[in-house]
Formats: C-alpha cells, structure tokens, sequence
C-alpha cells in the first residue's frame, strides 16, 4: 500500500482509507517512505473488515473500471515527458515549488519548440476570415452566451476550437 | 437599443484584444476574432482532451496524485501570468478549464 500524502494530517484525510485509524495504535506505523508497515485493514476482525471495505454495485464497479481505463490512457499520454514523469516517480512528495519550476521549465521548452508552428496562422492575421471559412466539425458546448464548436479550417484543414458569442444575448452589468 | 450594442461591442472588442495579448503555453491561444451582425467568433486554440469537469466526473477520487499536482502546477502557473498582466479570470470553474491532448 502506498501513500503519497507528506503528513499524517493529509493521510488521514486520504480519501482511500477510513478516518477510524486516527486514534488508533496503527497511526504510527506509516513510515516515512510513504508506506503502511502493516494492512491497516489487519486490526478488525472478519465482521469488522466486511463492514468496512464497501461492497460496490455493478454500477459503481463499472464506473470505477471506466475511471481505471481512463488513468491508464492518463498515464500513457503522460510517460510522454519523460524528465516530468520521472520526477514524479522519484520524488513523490516534492514541494508544488520544485513542481511549479519543472513545469515552467517544460513550458518554456514547449514554447520554444511550438514557435514555428503557431507562425502559420500568426501570418494569415492579415486576412479576414469569415465563419464560412470553417467546417463546423462538432459541438463543444454551449453555454449563455453562445457556443464552442469544433471546426476545420477548410483551406489548411487544421482544427481549431471556436467561440461563438451572440451578441443579441449578452448582458452588461 | 444601438448605445447597448456598441458597448457590447467594445467590452468584446477589448476582449479580443486582452486575448491577443496574452501568450503562455498554459492558456488556451486565441488566435484571430472576427465578427458579423449578430455573433462574435473568437478563433482558439483545440484541447482535445475535453474540460476538467468532465474529467472530474468520470473520475471520481480516482485522480492520480501527481496528475493533479501537475493541474493544480499549470493553473497556479496559467493565473500568476495572467495577474502579471493585470487581468483577473473572475469565472475560474473546472468547466473553464481545459486539457489538451498531452494531457496539459
């Protein structure tokens, strides 16, 4: 069983495991490696445990393995950054400040590598486009004010989420 | 009936502009706006990955960690640049918040 909470404040309030180990002899037994010497599980008895580990329905067990195989596309699309992940993985409990300078790292190299390939339509701001323009593909959502649409721009085909706002509905406070 | 429509035209105006400002590989890119009589398009950049609360849904206490902590890295990130620029969100909802197809 492993933990990533810092403290055992965080690992008590763990969505995972109940919060009847607060008072309890076990509550020491978290190491600082983040994991459980023993199966918390271990100090009920049969009945206990029963009560405990909640039986799901077949609707929640199937929520759970479509929340499960999402993760995993999560995790694959992830091992991507492999100096990120890696990070991750080693160093479970980094501060959000080491986390916060790895990821403007990355940014910051992402951006430069993306800098060619925003120049296409960077240069096309000189021409006026028309909604005619774009194949409406799908839509997005809608919400008060109007809606996004996933559309192609038809003479490059490259797919671009627009925002559509009607003015007719909008409100100025 | 037109005082109103030219007010509404210039806040969306000024929101165009704000947007076309910004660069930062946290945001979504809005890359051209164009308008007809009746509706404003703003021309952005396509996640693919959906937004947070659809993802929040599917995924009910089932988040990895560190997945989130990277969320929660790229939003702090995404709301520091913007304050920088003196733009404040004032809609910060999980709706409002999309991942794009590297999970970013």
């Amino acid at each position: 069983m492993r933990f990533n909470c810092e403290n055992n404040e965080e690992r008590r309030n763990s969505n995972y495991y109940p919060k009847i180990l607060i008072d309890n002899e076990y509550d020491n037994n978290f190491s600082l490696n983040g994991s459980w010497e023993h199966d918390p599980f271990d100090i009920f008895d049969g009945e206990e445990l029963k009560n405990l580990r909640k039986v799901d329905s077949p609707q929640t067990e199937k929520h759970n393995e479509d929340a499960i195989s999402i993760n995993a596309s999560f995790c694959s699309n992830y091992s991507y950054n492999t100096e990120l992940n890696d990070s991750f993985k080693t160093n479970s409990y980094s501060d959000v400040n080491d986390l916060i300078e790895l990821v403007q790292k990355e940014v910051i190299e992402k951006k430069n590598s993306n800098n060619n390939n925003n120049q296409s339509f960077e240069n096309e701001t000189n021409i006026d486009l028309k909604i005619t323009d774009f194949q409406i593909i799908i839509n997005l959502s809608s919400g008060g004010y109007g809606s996004v649409d996933l559309c192609k721009k038809i003479k490059t085909e490259s797919n671009y989420a627009i925002k559509t706002v009607n003015i007719s509905k909008m409100v100025i406070i | 009936m037109k005082k109103k429509n030219k007010n509404l035209s210039s806040v969306l105006q000024k929101e165009a502009e704000i947007l076309n400002e910004l660069d930062f590989d946290a945001l979504i890119r809005c890359y051209y706006v164009f308008n007809d009589l009746d509706n404003y398009y703003y021309v952005m950049e396509f996640g693919g990955g959906g937004d947070f609360n659809t993802l929040l849904k599917k995924c009910v206490n089932t988040l990895p960690e560190p997945i989130v902590k990277l969320f929660l890295a790229e939003m702090i990130l995404g709301l520091e640049y913007l304050h920088s620029k003196k733009i404040y969100h004032k809609d910060i909802k999980p709706q409002n918040i999309l991942i794009s197809n590297n999970v970013h």
